[in-house]
């Protein structure tokens, strides 16, 4: 191996010990919060304060992750945790690429929903119910075939 | 005495090979110190999977620089056969060539939030809803195949031997790892003439107030100069990230999911002048305004304030706003 690669691996595995070190000492320091959807309640009020429209029927996973809401006939309002912030955002119902509908272990029914938005990860949504709200299944129906 | 196309001034032995790898260590211990007042002091803020996010990001933007470097040296090696002058490491002559590589990164840094297709690229930058040391280390993986470095060329046209062009934009780059915190509050008379963390802060901020503005690198003139220069006032707090916030730390996503819009964008386009306008348009453009480009949000925020000015202490949140509220469990 020349010299240069050895090099540029020496100083590529160092790089990748310093993230190692600092996320560890970011983790241990406790910069490990969590956001979390608290209710309906909570979901209209981001609502509001994003000024995106009044919301109609709100779905709040179990373990405070995620929210849906229906934003008038054509229109998804999501409230997504992510690390110590809730990121929103509106799309269009057309932009809800699948949603399919799972039996989780310890919990009623759950949901797993896609959007074809590259930059927002697939998430689940849970509930303890044994059927999942009528908002959830008019928006897999309207997923069904994408 | 006959002109070689391809001859270089030598450079001197003083000029380090790559200024960013040399501050690394610095960088390294700079996040730590940040890290440490965070906690201690409570003001900004930081995640661990954001922070692994962003240097992860970091991280695979150096090997992507790397990868295609050639591109970069090809144009820069290419023009400087074409220069108009035989410019040496002479003292005036680094003087000029900081100058005018801090106004070509101003001017690049602009396009770049200004037309989609090298924002796709620089997006990454922006899309952590935090702003802390950690922050600047977010970089595109994609900077040089959108020939992110046009706006270099014109410097060696005029004759700046490439490796000084090149010492300065990494020196930039290390100025501007410091700018990316919330610990460090105004900075008085330094502010006229640098950009600083309160200047640069305006830059990561989503407020309508603050769109657009502060392109700076080392120097905040070229903004004051331009029209671009907006400060930071506190009865506004910067919110951070971007105007359509991510829902992911995964690092691919956060490489491409610009591009991957535009070319779901582009399968829809009716005309050319669509296509044109989904390329090369501002951000948030479309044929029937169904999304908003910074402008519009600025307009919607003026309109807003001149029907019902804004309470001391109370921000405005545009529609499209994402939100930055947490509650922490």
């Amino acid at each position: 191996m020349s010299p240069d690669v050895t090099k540029f691996l020496v100083i590529q595995a160092i790089s990748l010990g310093g993230i190692a070190i600092l996320v560890g000492l970011a983790w241990i320091i406790g910069f490990r919060k969590r956001a979390r959807v608290l209710d309906e309640w909570h979901v209209q009020k981001l609502a509001e304060q994003e000024r995106v429209g009044e919301t109609g029927a709100v779905a709040v996973d179990a373990l405070g992750r995620v929210a849906l809401a229906e934003l008038g006939t054509d229109k998804v309002f999501v409230v997504k945790a992510l690390g110590d912030k809730l990121t929103t955002r509106v799309f269009s119902r057309a932009a809800v690429a699948g949603v399919r509908m799972y039996r989780p272990k310890g919990r009623g029914i759950g949901a797993r929903v896609r959007f074809s938005d590259a930059g927002f990860d697939d998430f689940a949504i849970e509930f303890d119910s044994r059927e999942a709200p009528a908002w959830i299944e008019r928006l897999r129906r309207g997923a069904r075939g994408k | 005495m006959e002109r070689s196309a391809f001859a270089m001034p030598e450079t001197p032995a003083w000029v380090p090979d790559d200024v960013v790898t040399l501050a690394v260590p610095a960088f390294i211990l700079l996040v730590i110190i940040e890290m440490i007042i965070v906690r201690v002091s409570k003001r900004g803020a930081y995640e661990a999977k954001d922070s692994a996010a962003s240097l992860i990001m970091g991280f695979g933007s150096t090997i992507a620089g790397l990868l295609t470097a050639g591109l970069y040296l090809f144009a820069a090696y290419g023009l400087y056969q074409f220069r108009l002058f035989d410019i040496g490491w002479t003292w005036w002559a680094l003087v000029l060539c900081f100058f005018g590589e801090d106004l070509a990164y101003y001017w690049f840094h602009r396009i770049a939030h200004e037309r989609r297709f090298w924002w796709a690229s620089h997006i990454v930058h922006h899309s952590s809803q935090h702003y802390n040391l950690t922050t600047a280390l977010r970089q595109t993986w994609t900077g040089n195949l959108s020939l992110s470095f046009a706006t270099h060329l014109p410097l060696f046209l005029i004759g700046f031997p490439v490796e000084m062009v090149l010492m300065f934009s990494g020196i930039s780059l290390v100025y501007q790892f410091w700018v990316h915190t919330e610990t460090i509050g105004r900075m008085g008379p330094f502010e006229w003439l640098f950009n600083t963390p309160s200047h640069h802060r305006v830059h990561h901020a989503t407020n309508p107030r603050y769109l657009d503005a502060n392109y700076a690198g080392v120097l905040i003139i070229w903004d004051r100069l331009f029209g671009t220069f907006i400060p930071e006032v506190d009865h506004d707090k910067p919110r951070y990230g971007i105007v359509s916030n991510l829902g992911t730390f995964n690092p691919l996503r956060i490489a491409t999911h610009e591009w991957i819009g535009i070319l779901r964008d582009l399968r829809g386009a009716k005309s050319i002048g669509e296509w044109f306008g989904y390329i090369f348009g501002p951000p948030g453009w479309t044929p029937d305004g169904s999304r908003k480009t910074s402008k519009m949000l600025k307009a919607e925020w003026r309109a807003q304030n001149a029907a019902a000015p804004p309470q001391r202490g109370a921000g405005y949140r545009s529609a499209t706003m994402t939100s930055r509220g947490s509650h922490p469990s």
